[in-house]
């Protein structure tokens, strides 16, 4: 399937309702010219207002809430009312709703990445049922959408890392073949006061008074815009130096982009629409005040949270990436009805004609993928000693620890020093591997998670300490008795 | 920018070339630091390479002449210096002005359409 081939409103633009069985006003949509409605139900009681919102060209997209819903499968009240705003002309559906959050979890099995087994594993064999039913239907499944939670067991680029990598090692083919039928990515771009407008240069943003809708130089590409690179260099939404070892997802378009990364890195993509089903420029301005939660970007004001919404959706129309496919604001309610009245951007949306986008004829998948060739991806089992040995310092483990204490490990043994454990895939069987990790207790997890479960031949050797002593006498002793892996 | 970037340290040279002369270097960068070429050979074809060779003057011909040799495609950044110190000072350099090849890098360009 190509990425023109999907059917929706070509206009970005998009409000999410204000919860399930509460009204929503198509007219009102109208008048803003939305291009998309995310609706959340009970059942089918949004059913009548599918066929006015498809009279405007709004796309709907729809999920069904269930409380504290955890990774369960669907039931048979689902598929009833799917067929049924099937029927009435809906494509896009929703299933899981931040996986990644307790909220949405029972109480008793709260949700954690590093739980492959009972948290990840059933959340995506329940997942590609539910996608594989809404492809026989003859919609559109979408990829869960995570909250942009960081740190421990939420956080969200472990979590897409965890979810690709079992999708990768266990359902590979049946992945694929869902991502050439109808796949989209759901995420939920909250991004604060991640953009701005050029002044004189690049580099040099505008103050919120003097931003206008209307005229360009606007940046919603974070973390690929020239402020942040110039103050982090290399900066991505999934990789990054020091401070940001896993990235910085948390831009319009930032989990659109690790969605789009790691589908083609693991998968062979390609590209498949992304749309921000919840989101937008938060939180929402009040009267006279300034929200800059990010002081490397001008803050927003009550009325230029309404230029700069208007500017988002012509940038996605105009600029962005060719997958963004639109965002629906949170929400309906925040936009009309907030202590202060209607936002002024529900004002400027109506008063500014959409732009529309248009989507050029991209693959889902463009090549067999890297699992083509039937040969076991990375390093084979160990004879002897291993082949190749690799140290590891993992995200977040001080640095100076180990060039302050590892002279003497590293000119006996010299392993070779790497901060991303990608590499070892490229590793051909015929070799093997011992890997030496440096990490907190807080990440050790994470890293045997992310290297003993997926290369189960590769020798695994954690070294991880409180306190920098900890880890000094472990190497020291180490290199005193010529034991590479203690 | 490579794909992936390399910090050669022949096995020749002593612990401080990488834990002194680079340390700063490394902890800005992140390369992966080794001590011969095999490993880079498993690069797949389509993924782009730099390498960033330290060497002293009686190596670094050797050492160019290697990467030439082996690594046709690759980016070779060589260093040339026969202490430490003046290693360091380079090295530190480039994490200071946060030029990773020791010239200014084009920022990180805004993922673009890509064409069938």
């Amino acid at each position: 399937m190509r990425l023109d081939e999907y059917q929706w409103s070509h206009n970005p633009r998009g409000m999410h309702n204000t919860q399930a069985a509460h009204f929503f006003d198509v007219e009102r949509l109208a008048r803003m010219h939305m291009g998309w409605a995310k609706i959340v139900a009970v059942d089918r009681e949004f059913m009548n207002v599918i066929p006015k919102m498809l009279a405007n060209n709004i796309t709907p997209i729809v999920r069904l809430w269930r409380p504290r819903f955890g990774a369960n499968g669907f039931t048979s009240d689902m598929v009833f009312a799917w067929k049924e705003y099937m029927s009435a002309g809906v494509r896009w559906f929703e299933f899981y709703n931040e996986p990644n959050l307790e909220a949405e979890w029972p109480v008793e099995t709260p949700p954690d990445f590093n739980n492959v087994a009972g948290c990840i594993a059933p959340l995506m064999e329940n997942w590609m049922d539910f996608a594989e039913k809404i492809i026989e239907m003859g919609g559109y499944p979408a990829f869960p959408a995570l909250a942009e939670a960081v740190g421990r067991g939420e956080d969200v680029t472990s979590w897409l890392v965890t979810m690709f990598a079992y999708l990768s090692d266990n359902a590979y083919d049946r992945f694929r073949n869902i991502a050439n039928n109808g796949l989209w990515c759901a995420t939920h771009p909250y991004f604060y006061n991640h953009f701005y407008q050029e002044g004189a240069n690049a580099r040099q943003a505008r103050s919120p008074e003097e931003q206008r809708a209307d005229e360009g130089g606007w940046h919603f590409e974070y973390p690929y815009d020239p402020l942040t690179q110039a103050d982090h260099p290399g900066l991505t939404a999934v990789s990054g130096g020091p401070d940001y070892p896993l990235g910085d997802p948390i831009g319009l378009t930032g989990m659109g982009q690790a969605f789009i990364l790691k589908f083609q890195e693991l998968f062979g993509g390609g590209a498949v629409p992304v749309v921000g089903t919840e989101g937008g420029i938060t939180p929402v301005p009040s009267p006279g005040g300034v929200r800059q939660l990010d002081q490397r970007f001008p803050g927003f004001t009550w009325n230029s949270h309404a230029e700069a919404t208007v500017a988002l959706f012509n940038w996605l129309a105009q600029i962005g990436p060719p997958w963004m496919f639109g965002l629906t604001l949170w929400k309906d309610d925040e936009y009309w009805e907030g202590p202060s009245g209607p936002l002024p951007a529900t004002r400027r949306l109506m008063e500014t004609p959409p732009a529309f986008k248009s989507v050029p004829p991209i693959d889902a998948l463009e090549g067999p993928g890297p699992h083509v060739v039937k040969v076991p991806v990375g390093p084979g089992p160990i004879h002897g000693s291993p082949d190749y040995h690799f140290l590891v310092v993992a995200p977040g483990f001080n640095t100076a620890w180990f060039f302050d204490n590892a002279r003497d490990y590293w000119e006996r043994f010299r392993p070779t020093v790497i901060s991303s454990t990608d590499y070892i895939a490229y590793l051909p069987y015929a070799k093997s591997l011992g890997i030496t990790v440096l990490a907190t207790p807080d990440v050790a997890g994470f890293m045997t998670q992310q290297i003993k479960q997926r290369w189960p031949t590769v020798y695994f050797d954690l070294i991880t300490g409180e306190q920098e002593a900890d880890v000094a006498t472990v190497l020291r002793e180490r290199a005193a008795s010529g034991r590479r892996f203690g | 920018m490579a794909d992936y970037h390399f910090l050669y340290i022949d096995p020749s040279l002593g612990a401080d070339w990488f834990l002194v002369a680079a340390r700063r270097y490394w902890e800005r960068f992140r390369p992966i630091v080794v001590n011969g070429f095999d490993l880079i050979t498993y690069v797949p074809t389509h993924r782009s390479i730099a390498i960033t060779t330290l060497a002293r003057r009686d190596m670094a011909q050797k050492i160019a002449d290697d990467v030439k040799k082996t690594f046709p495609r690759a980016r070779h950044d060589p260093l040339v210096y026969d202490f430490v110190e003046e290693m360091k000072l380079t090295l530190d350099g480039r994490a200071d002005l946060e030029q990773r090849f020791g010239v200014p890098e084009n920022v990180t360009p805004t993922p673009t359409r890509k064409s069938r």
